[in-house]
C-alpha cells in the first residue's frame, strides 16, 4: 500500500473531508515511512500538541492546523525501531485535555492509565510476548505476610510455572511492583511463553507490591529488611526454591530498580543476579541534584554504592530506554560494575521509560540472568 | 546437492518425521493413515525430569498411550550401577572439549564465509574462495565426527552396554513397558539427552516398530545431529554439529521449528548451511512430514528445503 506524504496529505485535507476519508482509508495513523511519523487530528480546537516522553526533544510539540479546516497535523522524523508513547493536547476556550489519539488504536497500559502508541519501522512487538491459548501455563498463589520492618500486612503473590514439581527446587525470581509486570508488561504471557519453549528454566516468581513505592523503594533500608529477613524465609517455607545465592535473581523497573540493587547491596552474598530495567540510579559527582526531594535518599545511596561497590550480586542484567532521562544514569553505572569484577550485560532500546519498553527486554534479561541450554531444545 | 533421501535398511518398519507437535497435534491423523489402532509407545526422555508430563500426547490420540520411562529408569540405573553415569560424564566433558574446538575452527571460517558471501556480486574470485572455505568447514566437521567416534567407541567399550547386567536390565524393563505397542511415539526435547538414552538403552536396536518421530525426536534419528537458532539472545549465530545421530534415515537433514528458529529470509546464512552440509536441508513446520513406507519408499508433505542461494523451496522426495 502506498504511504501518503505529508503533502498528499495536505493536499487531500485541503479538497475536502471525502478526499482525506479516502487517503486515510485502511492507514495506519500515525503514518509511518521508513524514520518519519506523520501525527493527525481531526476536531475543533484551538490549539494541538504531541505530548510525548521522548527525552531529548520538546516535550510538546505543535501540531499544525491544515488551512482553514479541523485539521491538524505533524510530521516527526523519529529513529528506525522507535517506540514512541504519546497523547495529544487539545486546548479548546482556554482549557486543555490530553488525549489518547482517536485515530490510534495502538494503546500502552500503566498505572496512570495509558497512551498511545507509534511504532516506526523496524519495531515489532515481540511475539513471545503475547499470550497464546496453547502451551501450558502457570498459575498464581496469594497469601499476606505481616512484615514487622515494615509494619504492616503485605499481600504477596507467587507465580508458579509450568513444568512446576513440588519435589524439584526452582529458581526464584522476585520482582518489584509485580503485578505492574503482570498487568503492563504481560509477565505472565512471557514467562509462560519462555519457560514452555525452555528458553528459561521453570522459575518461581515472587511478585512484590508496594504500599509507599516512593519511599519504600527509595533505597529503604527497612524494605530490603522485609525482602531478605521476613519474605525470604517464608518463601522457602512454602515453596521448593533454592536455597542458595545461586538461585536468587530480584528485580525491577525504575524505582524497583533502585529498590532491588540496594536492597541486594544492604544484604551481600544473597543474590547472585539482578534484573535492573531503567533503574532510577541518579547520582551527584559534585554538588546537589535537582530531580526534587524524593530521589534525596536514592541519590544519597548511589553516591555510597559508587564509592564503595561492595558485592551486591555476581550477574547484572541492566535495561533503558535511550529515550529516557535515566539513560546516562545507567550507562554510567556499567563500567563501574564491569570493573568490579561483575558479569554485565546492559542493552538500550530505542523507547521510554515505559512497561511495554520493560516487557520487551524480558527475554534477553531473563536468557541471560537464567541461561538453560534452549539451543539444545526441539519441542 | 543430491536428492537422495533414504531409510536406513536396517530398519525395516514405517518411519514417520514431523515437525513440532504440541500446539496442534496432527499425531491422530498419523496414526489413522496407518491403521494403528492400539497401544502406542512414547519416548519422552528428551523432557528430562518432565518425562511423565505427557497428557498432551494422550489427549491427542484415541489410543492408549504408554511411556516407555526411558529416562527414569535410566535415573534408576545410575542409582544401582553408578559407574556408568560417572563413565557417561567422563565422555561428555571429552566429548565437549572436542564440540569446543569444532566451534572455534567453525566459527572461524564462518566469519570468512559470510564476508566472501557478500562479495559474491563484487569480485570475481569470491565464489571460488567461498567453496574452498565451505570445504574446509566441511573437512573439519569430518574429521570432528570422526574424533567423536572414536571417544563414543572407547566408552561404550569401558560401559559394554550390551553385556553389563545393570544395562540389561534397564533395556528389559524398558521393552517390557514397550511389548503390547504397536508403535512408537518418539517426541522431541532435549535432542542430546533423548540420544543419550536411546544409545544406552539400544532401544531401536531391539524394537521393531513403526515409529513417528516429531520435533527434537526427528533430528536424533538422522545421520547427524545439528544445533541452530537465528534468534536466541546472547548465543552465536553458526549452526553446531553436536554428533551423529541414531542413522535411520540418511542423505537429508531435518531443522524442525525452521519457521521460529531459522532467519528464513537471510539468504547468506540459510546458503551457508545448506552448503555446508552434504545432504539437503528440509524445513519441519507443524504441518509437515516426511516418511517412508515399510517397503522404504519416501513421500513427503508441506516440507521445504533450503537451496544453496538460501532460496527456500518446497521440497519432494
Amino acid at each position: 500500500m502506498m504511504v501518503p506524504t505529508p503533502e498528499d496529505l495536505r493536499a487531500a485535507i485541503e479538497s475536502g473531508d471525502a478526499t482525506i476519508a479516502m487517503l486515510l482509508q485502511n492507514q495506519r495513523v500515525p503514518i509511518v515511512s521508513d524514520s518519519r511519523a506523520t501525527f493527525l487530528y481531526h476536531g475543533q480546537a484551538d490549539s494541538v500538541a504531541l505530548q510525548h516522553w521522548v527525552y531529548g526533544l520538546p516535550s510538546r510539540i505543535e501540531l499544525q492546523r491544515v488551512a482553514r479546516t479541523r485539521w491538524w497535523i505533524l510530521s516527526l522524523d523519529l529513529p528506525r525501531r522507535s517506540r514512541i508513547e504519546y497523547k495529544l493536547v487539545v486546548r479548546r476556550h482556554g482549557h486543555e485535555e490530553w488525549l489518547l489519539d482517536p485515530r490510534n488504536d495502538r494503546i500502552a497500559h500503566d498505572p496512570f492509565g495509558g497512551n498511545s502508541v507509534v511504532h516506526m519501522t523496524g519495531y515489532e512487538e515481540p511475539e513471545w510476548s503475547l499470550p497464546h491459548t496453547t502451551g501450558n501455563r502457570g498459575t498464581f498463589e496469594t497469601w499476606t505476610l505481616p512484615s514487622r520492618a515494615l509494619q504492616s500486612d503485605r499481600e504477596i503473590r507467587v507465580y508458579l510455572p509450568p513444568r512446576y514439581r513440588p519435589n524439584r527446587r526452582h529458581r526464584l525470581l522476585l520482582l518489584h511492583d509485580g503485578d505492574d509486570y503482570v498487568r503492563y508488561s504481560r509477565l505472565a504471557a512471557v514467562l509462560d511463553n519462555l519457560i514452555t519453549r525452555w528458553e528459561v528454566p521453570p522459575l518461581v516468581v515472587g511478585l512484590l507490591n508496594p504500599q509507599d513505592r516512593l519511599t519504600e523503594y527509595g533505597a529503604d533500608r527497612r524494605h530490603a529488611t522485609f525482602v531478605v529477613e521476613e519474605l525470604l524465609p517464608e518463601l522457602e517455607k512454602r515453596y521448593p526454591i533454592i536455597r542458595e545465592p545461586s538461585g536468587r535473581c530480584l528485580g525491577g523497573a525504575s524505582f524497583g530498580g533502585v529498590a532491588s540493587l540496594a536492597t541486594a547491596w544492604y544484604y551481600p552474598n544473597t543474590f547472585d543476579m539482578l534484573l535492573l530495567q531503567s533503574g532510577s540510579f541518579a547520582f551527584t559527582d559534585i554538588g546537589h541534584h535537582t530531580r526534587g526531594p524524593v530521589f534525596d535518599p536514592v541519590v544519597k545511596f548511589m553516591n555510597r554504592l559508587r564509592d564503595s561497590i561492595g558485592k551486591p550480586a555476581k550477574k547484572f542484567y541492566l535495561s533503558c530506554g535511550v529515550y529516557e532521562s535515566l539513560i546516562y544514569e545507567n550507562r554510567s553505572l556499567v563500567p563501574l560494575l564491569q570493573s568490579a569484577g561483575f558479569e554485565v550485560k546492559f542493552e538500550e532500546a530505542r523507547d521510554g521509560h515505559n512497561w511495554e519498553n520493560w516487557r520487551d527486554r524480558l527475554r534477553n534479561g531473563l536468557m541471560w540472568l537464567f541461561p538453560v541450554p534452549a539451543w539444545f531444545y526441539y519441542e | 546437492m543430491p536428492n537422495s533421501c533414504e531409510r536406513n535398511p536396517k530398519f525395516q518398519q514405517p518411519l514417520v518425521l514431523l515437525g513440532q507437535q504440541r500446539e496442534i497435534p496432527r499425531l491422530q491423523a498419523v496414526l489413522e493413515q496407518r491403521g494403528i489402532s492400539g497401544p502406542v509407545g512414547l519416548v519422552s526422555a528428551g523432557w528430562e525430569e518432565d518425562e511423565d508430563d505427557d497428557q498432551w500426547v494422550r489427549d491427542a490420540v484415541d489410543n492408549p498411550v504408554v511411556n516407555s520411562h526411558l529416562y527414569a529408569l535410566a535415573d534408576d540405573l545410575f542409582q544401582r550401577d553408578p559407574e556408568v553415569i560417572q563413565l557417561l560424564r567422563e565422555r561428555q566433558d571429552r566429548l565437549r572439549e572436542l564440540r569446543e574446538i569444532n566451534e572455534l575452527q567453525t566459527e572461524h571460517l564462518g566469519t570468512v564465509a559470510r564476508e566472501l558471501w557478500r562479495r559474491l556480486e563484487t569480485h570475481v574470485g569470491a565464489a571460488t574462495s567461498l567453496r574452498q572455505t565451505m570445504e574446509q568447514i566441511q573437512e573439519i566437521d569430518r574429521s570432528y565426527l570422526e574424533s567423536i567416534s572414536v571417544v563414543i567407541a572407547e566408552y561404550d567399550h569401558r560401559i559394554a552396554p550390551k553385556e553389563r547386567p545393570s544395562v540389561l536390565e534397564y533395556r528389559a524393563r524398558v521393552l517390557e513397558r514397550l511389548q503390547e505397542c504397536q508403535a512408537l511415539f518418539i517426541a522431541g526435547g532435549h535432542v542430546g539427552v533423548l540420544l543419550n538414552r536411546l544409545n544406552l538403552c539400544r532401544l531401536l536396536q531391539h524394537v521393531q516398530l513403526p515409529i513417528i518421530a516429531w520435533s527434537g525426536g526427528a533430528m536424533a534419528l538422522g545421520e547427524c545431529v545439528y544445533f541452530y537458532d537465528h534468534f536466541l539472545p546472547h548465543t552465536k549465530r553458526e549452526i553446531e554439529l553436536s554428533r551423529r545421530g541414531m542413522g535411520l534415515f540418511t542423505g537429508v537433514q531435518v531443522f524442525p521449528r525452521a519457521n521460529q528458529r531459522l532467519s528464513l529470509h537471510d539468504s547468506c546464512e540459510l546458503g551457508l548451511l545448506a552448503r555446508r552440509l552434504k545432504c539437503q536441508c528440509l524445513l519441519l513446520d507443524e504441518r509437515s512430514e516426511i516418511g517412508w513406507s515399510a517397503d522404504g519408499h519416501p513421500y513427503a508433505n508441506h516440507v521445504r528445503y533450503v537451496d544453496e542461494n538460501g532460496e527456500v523451496q518446497e521440497w519432494k522426495p
